[in-house]
């Protein structure tokens, strides 16, 4: 992508992001027993659908890493994934703590560990382990161990999606592909598609920088490496 | 419901988002020209 496509895509990303702020506040009616509160809802949502796709990105990516660790496909898919993983935790990061920031009037409290919120608590811990293991450890096994523990923190992705249908919780019921008689006003399923719409576009754009910052850092530490191996040998000499 | 701290927690939820979302951004930046700084120190 070149300058002006990348400035071109993130004008027309700020203009979705503009249009389902307008959507949200504005646009979607107040919900009848939470009141204004519920407009939390279309952020929370949208922050979770974008994280929950930056894991499955960094799934992908540790997969294809594993499979051509060797190659330059796979110093690419690594530098997808650690990309992808660091903007899932942004993205869950900011969908736990709006979370509580809707809890705390509705519930009375910021935070209780029912299967949903501990679930997704479980899975913000997995990723970022999976980051501090990429950035604190010296290893040159560490993408690969990294890509191991992201196959396997994946799984608690289906567990935190289902845990609302599995068990019964404090947090509401599903209110998109729930059961009979849930579902959403036309208007608020517009104001949150929108929004899903506008955190995705903008969550691909940030992944395509964090991408090429990555590819940066790579090619910057092979040229550390050469140079300080041109310098051993030139002492040798 | 609609009570005051309710509308102020509404608030809150909004402008974190972009906190977090241009400080991220801000990282990103800054994390870039430093990468360029270094290439450019090993090519002197």
């Amino acid at each position: 992508m070149n300058r002006a496509a990348f400035t071109f895509s993130a004008i027309v990303v700020a203009i979705l992001l503009s249009y389902g702020l307008h959507q949200a506040l504005d646009v979607a009616p107040t919900e009848a027993t939470m009141g204004n509160i519920q407009r939390i809802f279309y952020y929370h949502v949208a922050s979770f659908t974008v994280a929950f796709v930056m894991f499955g990105t960094n799934l992908l990516a540790s997969v294809i890493y594993l499979v051509q660790r060797n190659t330059s496909s796979g110093a690419a898919a690594d530098a997808m994934a650690v990309s992808a993983a660091e903007l899932g935790v942004i993205f869950c990061s900011i969908g736990l703590l709006l979370g509580m920031l809707w809890a705390k009037p509705v519930w009375g409290i910021w935070w209780t560990w029912d299967p949903r919120l501990t679930s997704t608590f479980v899975l913000w811990l997995i990723y970022v382990s999976y980051l501090m293991l990429r950035r604190l450890s010296d290893s040159g096994q560490a993408p690969t161990l990294a890509a191991a523990l992201a196959i396997f923190g994946f799984a608690d992705v289906p567990i935190v999606y289902m845990s609302i249908r599995w068990w019964r919780t404090q947090h509401p019921q599903p209110v998109i592909f729930g059961e009979k008689g849930s579902g959403l006003d036309p208007a608020m399923v517009t104001a949150l598609l929108v929004n899903i719409a506008a955190f995705m576009c903008y969550g691909i754009l940030v992944l395509w920088v964090r991408y090429k910052l990555e590819r940066a850092r790579q090619q910057l530490h092979e040229a550390q490496a050469l140079h300080s191996l041109e310098l051993a040998r030139a002492e040798a000499r | 419901m609609d009570t005051v701290r309710s509308l102020q927690h509404l608030h809150a939820a909004y402008i974190l988002t972009w906190c977090v979302q241009l400080g991220y951004v801000l990282y990103l930046v800054r994390s870039f020209v430093e990468v360029k700084r270094e290439a450019e120190e090993l090519k002197k």
